[in-house]
This record gives structure tokens, C-alpha cells and sequence, in this order.
């Protein structure tokens, strides 16, 4: 540009030379000045317009190359806040201004707010950006004269984009203090092309965050599981004349069944079942402590009758369950070979029955409150006979409040009718005809965690 | 489920209605978490079914109602919603009368 400023006016120069030496009369002269000067300053005007036209060209192509660069790094940069740094980089550099800034407002009110460069407006200040925003539905500008008295810095002028992102999820891309000059046409229609790339590249980053966070959470659930799995005995060395056969079935991942026996050469053989209200990991993670303490205080009590235990386990969980609004009912038996008989405290769990081998099915009733709901129980040690070919069938309640699709209930009278037909067979035909019937009737959809223990005297 | 709430001036009525279960809790937690009620009652006489994380609602109600001097009495317990209370012993713990009537004398 300057050089050819410089060939005008040495055209302009030689013309002048030439009429001032060859020319006959002045006016012909004069002529010949003027015409050379208006084509020198027609050449000028000409060289300014291809000047300005090669600066937008060069632009428009910066400006291709940015968006450019914003679609590929959103295709490779998956971090939320890595996504919103880039877009205020891009909008500030592209826009030409001090400051560019994205902020992205979450459904649970938590904000995000990225700045280039960092620290220009401080949260106070950009909180005023956006009370303004309440009277412009999408975009604004910024009044100087208002915005300097509260910022304290120079605000020349600013711009103000709002677009959603999904259901809850708002952005704001503003920019402040436009280089040479106000917010044109061009520059604004700059702006929301930006604020479009802007919109994709967060929600393919929300999505990114989304789905890390469900894979996270199911590594987490599947950890849970395997944990619960392993809690539950495998094999236990059973009294000689007992048969068990028990399965628990959680209605999610983990559930608040719970069931563990317990043979220790200075205690008698334990058994127990129980089942933490409500479902999921919440459960799972009481009917882990309640398990614990059962199992200690089955180990290390001195008289370890089983009214004793659970009123013991009720009085060390009954703070953590009242915290949580959660309770557990719980069936907990032992076996004395010697007497042939089980002796069993009951802290609000159902169905519980005893067949005797030569009579009729009995419900075996709670005592007690559940565990965590009094600061103390009521239950009492009970002692049944427990002879050859008795059974006992301690299931959790998700067996007989499966219901059928149309809304009738499975009920116990239905367990006790299958018990009658199956008694005289193994512990674990009587627990797999049970589960079987059960999911027979709710068609295989089980709403709640499924526990059946089976023990029978052979 | 529906959940009416009755007003009195020692007392919140919860009117239920429907199958109360895991679902249906929050409506009743929300409902006493905002008027902190010393006593409630509860009636249940149109209630056809209370699973477990429904009687821990009525538990955890309970609990903070006898914190603060007060109490939970359910009333017009349907049969069925009877059994359950029975089977867990949940009766013990509740008191339980017959209509929402007498359960302004408690």
C-alpha cells in the first residue's frame, strides 16, 4: 500500500515535469495537471479499496480457519471446562476485543464462568452483565456510561449473547471493549455464528461429562455388587443334620436382603435373614453394617441367646438407621443339635414359618418392632422342636408382595399351600419350586429384593 | 397416591390415597418437612398397599415427631394395611386407632 502511494505520486510528479517543459499555453497546462492529479488520486482510491478488499479476504479466511478450529477441537477436547476456555479464546480473538467471555449456568444454579483474559471482570461484575440480560431476551450491548460507573474499568462497549444448550442449561458469550470501533453488523453476525459453534461444542461436551459420569457410577454399582456378592456366605460346614439351601435375589444391582450363617466351634450354628427397608445402594450399605453387627455380637457375647444379640444390634444401630429414616427387620435362629431345637428371636420380619413333619405350617409372628425404629426391642427368645423332616422357611417380604400384573398380591397363604406340597423334598427343591412359583405368577417382574432360606432336618 | 393435608390448630391431618409405596414417599417427606408438625395424623383408611420404604416414612415421622413432644397416630387402618403392621410389629410402635375422630382425643 505504500509503495503504490508512492507510484501515484511520482506519476503525479513526472506528469507535472513533462506539461512544464513541453506545454504551449498555461491553461493546456493546467489541463494536463489536473487530469494526471484526478487519475493519481483515482489510483490511490482504487489501491485503498483493494487494500481494505485483501484485509476482509484475509480475514474472512482467519475467520473460516478459527471456526474451523473450534469444530475440530471440539471433536477432540471432550473437557467442559476445557470447551468454554477455547470459545472465549476464538470469540476473542475473531471479534477483535479486550475480553470474551462464555458462562454457562447448570439446572442444579451452578455456574461456570470462563474469561479471556483471565481476571478482566471479576463474578460481581459479570453478575451485573447478566441482571441486565433480564430485559433482552437473546442479545444486548452494553451502555458505557452505566456499566464504567460499576465496573471501575473502562468499558468502551459490549455484547451479549444468550443461547440454551439443553433443558435447563443456558450460556451466555459476551464481549467487551471492541478494538477500533463499535459492534457492527458483521462483527454481531460474527458473534452468533460463534455462539452457534459454541452451543454444539458444550453439549457435545455435556454429553461427553454425561456419559463419564454413567460410566463412573456403573463402575461404582457393579463394584458395590461384587462387594455384596462376597459378603454373602459360600459354604459354610453345616451341622450334620441340617440342610440349608438360601438365594437371594436383589430387585436393582445391590439390594437390602440380606441372609449369613455362622458355625464356630464354641457357638452354635446361626442362621438369620433380614431385610433393610427400601432398596438400592442405600439399603445395601445398612444391611452391610446390621450384618456386622449381628455377626460380632453372635462371636463375642458372652450368653449369646438370640434376643440378647438383636437387641444388642439394635442398640448399636439404632442412631446411624434414625439418621437415615431406615429400619431392618431380621430373623435370627440357631441350631442345638443336642436338643434338637432351634431357638429364634424375631425383630419384625415376615414370612417366617415352621412345618413340623407331622403337622400343620405355622407362621412364626415378630415380637418386636423392626431394628432402628424403638431405642430398645421387645422380642424374646423363642425354642421350637426341630425333628426329622421338619422345615423351616424364612423368606423376605419381596416373595409374598410379588404381585401379579393384575395387581393381586402373592400372599403367604400361597407359600404356606407350596411348603405343604413340597416339605417332603430337599431344602433346595422346596426354595427353587417357591422361586419359581413366585415368578410365575408376577410374569418376572420383581419390584423387590428376593431372599428364601431353606433348612430342613435330614 | 393423593395426599390431602388437613389443617388444625395442634395438628396436620394427611388424608392418603392410593397405593403407598417407594414412589409415593416423597409427596408424604416433603409434606412434613415443610410444616414440621408436632402431631400428625394420618389417616389411611383409602390406602391399598404400604411397602417397606412407606412404613419407614410413617417410622421416620414418628421419630421426629416424638422429638419434638408430639406424635404420629394412624387412623382408619384398612385391613389389609393392618396385617402388615401386625406381621412387622410395627403396631407396637404406633399408636393406631380406629377413626380420624378419635384420634383428636390422643
Amino acid at each position: 500500500m505504500t509503495l503504490l502511494n508512492t507510484n501515484a505520486a511520482t506519476l503525479v510528479a513526472a506528469a507535472t515535469n513533462v506539461d512544464l517543459t513541453s506545454a504551449g499555453s498555461s491553461a493546456e497546462m493546467k489541463s494536463t495537471v489536473d487530469t494526471a492529479t484526478q487519475v493519481a488520486a483515482a489510483m490511490a482510491q482504487l489501491e485503498l479499496e483493494l487494500d481494505d478488499m485483501a484485509q476482509d479476504l484475509i480475514d474472512s479466511q482467519d475467520q473460516l480457519l478459527a471456526l474451523y478450529e473450534m469444530n475440530r477441537s471440539t471433536r477432540l477436547n471432550a473437557d467442559l471446562h476445557d470447551t468454554l476456555q477455547m470459545m472465549a479464546q476464538q470469540a476473542q480473538r475473531l471479534l477483535r476485543v479486550d475480553c470474551a467471555f462464555v458462562a454457562l449456568t447448570m439446572p442444579d444454579h451452578d455456574l461456570q464462568f470462563v474469561q479471556v483474559p483471565d481476571g478482566f471482570v471479576d463474578f460481581e461484575q459479570f453478575t451485573c452483565i447478566c441482571d441486565e440480560s433480564n430485559n433482552a431476551t437473546q442479545e444486548w450491548q452494553l451502555d458505557p456510561e452505566t456499566h464504567n460507573a460499576i465496573f471501575g474499568i473502562a468499558i468502551k462497549n459490549g455484547y451479549m449473547r444468550r443461547f440454551g444448550i439443553r433443558a435447563g442449561v443456558c450460556a451466555i458469550l459476551g464481549a467487551l471493549n471492541k478494538k477500533n470501533g463499535a459492534f457492527r453488523s458483521p462483527d454481531i453476525k460474527l458473534a452468533r455464528s460463534i455462539a452457534d459453534r459454541a452451543a454444539s461444542s458444550i453439549e457435545t461436551a455435556l454429553l461427553v461429562q454425561d456419559n463419564l459420569s454413567q460410566a463412573r457410577l456403573q463402575t461404582e454399582i457393579a463394584l458395590a455388587q461384587r462387594i455384596q456378592a462376597e459378603l454373602l456366605p459360600k459354604s459354610t460346614i453345616l451341622p450334620d443334620q441340617i440342610q440349608l439351601s438360601v438365594l437371594s435375589v436383589p430387585a436393582r444391582e445391590v439390594g437390602g436382603d440380606f441372609y449369613d450363617m455362622q458355625a464356630l466351634p464354641d457357638r452354635p450354628f446361626a442362621f438369620y435373614v433380614g431385610d433393610v427397608s427400601g432398596k438400592g445402594l442405600s439399603a445395601a450399605m445398612l444391611m452391610a453394617v446390621t450384618r456386622t453387627a449381628i455377626r460380632t455380637h453372635h462371636r463375642y457375647i458372652y450368653d449369646p441367646q438370640p434376643a440378647t444379640i438383636l437387641d444388642r444390634a439394635n442398640y448399636d444401630l439404632y442412631g446411624d438407621f434414625t439418621d437415615v429414616g431406615m429400619f431392618a427387620t431380621v430373623f435370627y435362629g440357631q441350631y442345638l443339635p443336642l436338643s434338637n431345637e432351634i431357638v429364634y428371636a424375631n425383630c419384625g420380619h415376615s414370612p417366617v414359618i415352621y412345618m413340623p413333619h407331622d403337622g400343620e405350617p405355622q407362621l412364626l409372628e415378630a415380637d418386636s418392632p423392626p431394628i432402628g425404629v424403638m431405642d430398645t426391642t421387645f422380642c424374646s427368645t423363642h425354642r421350637l422342636r426341630f425333628a426329622l423332616g421338619d422345615v423351616l422357611l424364612v423368606t423376605s417380604d419381596g416373595l409374598n408382595e410379588a404381585g401379579a400384573p393384575n395387581g393381586e398380591l402373592f400372599g403367604i397363604e400361597r407359600m404356606i399351600a407350596l411348603l405343604k406340597q413340597y416339605h417332603s423334598n430337599s431344602a433346595q427343591v422346596i426354595r427353587d419350586a417357591l422361586l419359581a412359583a413366585v415368578n410365575d405368577f408376577s410374569k418376572g417382574v420383581r419390584h423387590d429384593d428376593q431372599t428364601v432360606l431353606v433348612l430342613k432336618h435330614i | 397416591m393423593t395426599v390431602i393435608e388437613e389443617f388444625h390448630p395442634d395438628y396436620l391431618t394427611l388424608h392418603l390415597d392410593g397405593r403407598f409405596d417407594a414412589h409415593e414417599t416423597p409427596q408424604v417427606r416433603q409434606s412434613l418437612a415443610t410444616h414440621t408438625p408436632k402431631n400428625v395424623h394420618i389417616n389411611l383408611e383409602k390406602v391399598t398397599f404400604l411397602d417397606s420404604a412407606a412404613l419407614a416414612t410413617l417410622v421416620q415421622a414418628m421419630k421426629n415427631c416424638r422429638e419434638r413432644g408430639g406424635d404420629v397416630v394412624l387412623c382408619n387402618m384398612p385391613q389389609p394395611v393392618r396385617i402388615i403392621f401386625e406381621l412387622t410389629r410395627l403396631d407396637k410402635a404406633f399408636k393406631i386407632i380406629n377413626t380420624v375422630h378419635d384420634a383428636t382425643q390422643h
